[in-house]
């Protein structure tokens, strides 16, 4: 098993062998990375890094971490505004790039998909040589008035229907769930049914604190989303929504993945509430339903059940097959074998951990 | 030509330069120029606007620019431009 994890402080390639886990130095040291993955089309590795100084910058190593090179970053060509908030009021001010928070690989090879904060979608059809702004989603983001949860306007999860590229579903903090039908061409708020506690409206058409959607290979209509307000289930490609809260022992967290042969299977790590933001009850937790959402079970073997404030960031939770992995804010690494019945600590001490996934074979 | 110096943790994306020169009547233009003998730095000190990254300082000879975002402060041609990254984080 391989995994790459982002920390706050670098990118680092971890694998087991015959004689335990190894934790390579890692990459970028210092720097942030918020995300990578590898394209399982030409097995290249990516890196979302964002400096605390000098700005946003992807980069990309087709050697399996021997050597990265910088790929220019999408960037917004003149004339494109936010409204920022400042404790003085909105000020419009240019949209630039603050952070790159996923990049997906969609369709021929060059082809990638980033969502970035402030809440825009940036597409390249050469390796990111240019990137083109997603104009049709931009204008809905300001007519629908998107507005920053703690990390900006986080365009975080975009999942393309494995059927047909031209449909996907984006998710926003703090904007919801989007659908698009003919490849970015126009899009559509997919948030019915999902709840909101943070506006006066509980169920209003966009606006929703998604966290994070995840949408498996195999059953592409079948959604998952963690929310700021409870857990959601869609068996329609997003056009309503079930809450499935119930039985978690708290309704935030940020996680949440799903099995790509079961589309009932999905496992999230729940936090203590949104003003408290640690493990619930000071004891570290991942639930897992096999039943689309009816009942949840709580897998705690392994994990720490005193005095552990870890919560588990949108993007580091993995699941394959059996295997379960999930990084933590206090930089501890665990993973399970046999879906999350038994837990493992990988590591311990990293930095905060900000992504986690499995790479390559298992 | 400015004399141009650079904070050492711009090394690692300069090939270890942090000192060099660069030609230009504003800062703007000195960045333009430094950016054609360091290639890509620019993109570390400005936006793709090119106006200073929040957490980067520009000083012409001691003073710190004025203009953040055109950086139209003037130069001589013995200017001596410090590019350094500001205290954030305490």
């Amino acid at each position: 098993m391989k995994l790459l994890v982002g920390s706050r402080k670098g990118l680092f390639q971890i694998e087991r062998r015959n004689d335990g886990w190894h934790v390579q130095d890692p990459h970028f040291i210092g720097v942030p990375c918020l995300n990578a993955l590898r394209d399982p089309r030409d097995g290249s590795l990516w890196a979302c890094t964002g400096h605390g100084h000098w700005g946003a910058k992807l980069y990309v190593s087709r050697n399996d971490g021997a050597d990265w090179t910088e790929v220019k970053c999408p960037a917004f060509p003149e004339g494109y505004e936010v409204a920022a908030v400042t404790e003085f009021g909105h000020r419009k001010e240019p949209a630039v790039v603050k952070n790159l928070y996923t990049l997906v690989p969609s369709g021929p090879d060059g082809h990638y998909l980033v969502g970035t904060d402030p809440g825009a979608l940036f597409a390249t059809t050469d390796a990111g040589e240019s990137w083109t702004v997603n104009d049709a989603l931009w204008t809905l983001r300001n007519e629908h008035n998107w507005f920053e949860g703690g990390g900006g306007v986080m365009l975080h999860s975009i999942d393309v229907d494995p059927r047909d590229p031209n449909r996907m579903h984006i998710a926003v903090s703090c904007g919801g769930v989007y659908e698009t039908r003919d490849g970015g061409k126009s899009w559509t708020p997919r948030n019915q049914g999902v709840v909101v506690d943070f506006l006066p409206e509980r169920y209003p058409a966009y606006g929703q604190d998604t966290h994070m959607l995840a949408r498996g290979s195999q059953s592409a209509d079948v959604l998952w989303q963690q929310n700021h307000c409870g857990n959601m289930r869609s068996t329609d490609s997003g056009l309503t929504w079930t809450d499935v809260t119930e039985g978690l022992p708290s309704p935030i967290g940020f996680a949440i993945t799903m099995d790509e042969a079961d589309d009932s299977v999905a496992w999230t790590v729940p936090m203590h509430s949104d003003e408290v933001r640690i493990a619930p009850d000071a004891a570290l937790v991942v639930c897992r339903s096999d039943d689309g959402g009816q009942s949840w079970q709580e897998l705690r073997k392994g994990l720490p059940q005193r005095h552990c404030y870890d919560i588990v960031f949108r993007h580091a939770l993995d699941s394959r097959n059996n295997s379960v992995v999930f990084g933590t804010t206090c930089g501890n690494l665990f993973a399970s074998e046999n879906r999350g019945e038994l837990w493992t600590g990988i590591a311990s001490h990293l930095p905060p951990i900000h992504s986690v996934k499995l790479d390559g074979a298992l | 030509m400015a004399k141009v110096v650079l904070t050492t943790n711009l090394r690692k994306y300069t090939g270890g330069v942090t000192e060099t020169q660069a030609q230009g009547a504003t800062v703007r233009e000195l960045l333009a120029d430094l950016d054609t003998r360091l290639p890509g730095l620019s993109a570390y000190v400005v936006n793709e606007f090119g106006s200073l990254r929040r957490h980067v300082n520009i000083f012409v000879d001691g003073d710190m620019v004025a203009d953040r975002a055109a950086l139209s402060d003037a130069l001589r041609p013995d200017s001596t431009v410090h590019i350094l990254q500001a205290l954030s984080g305490g």
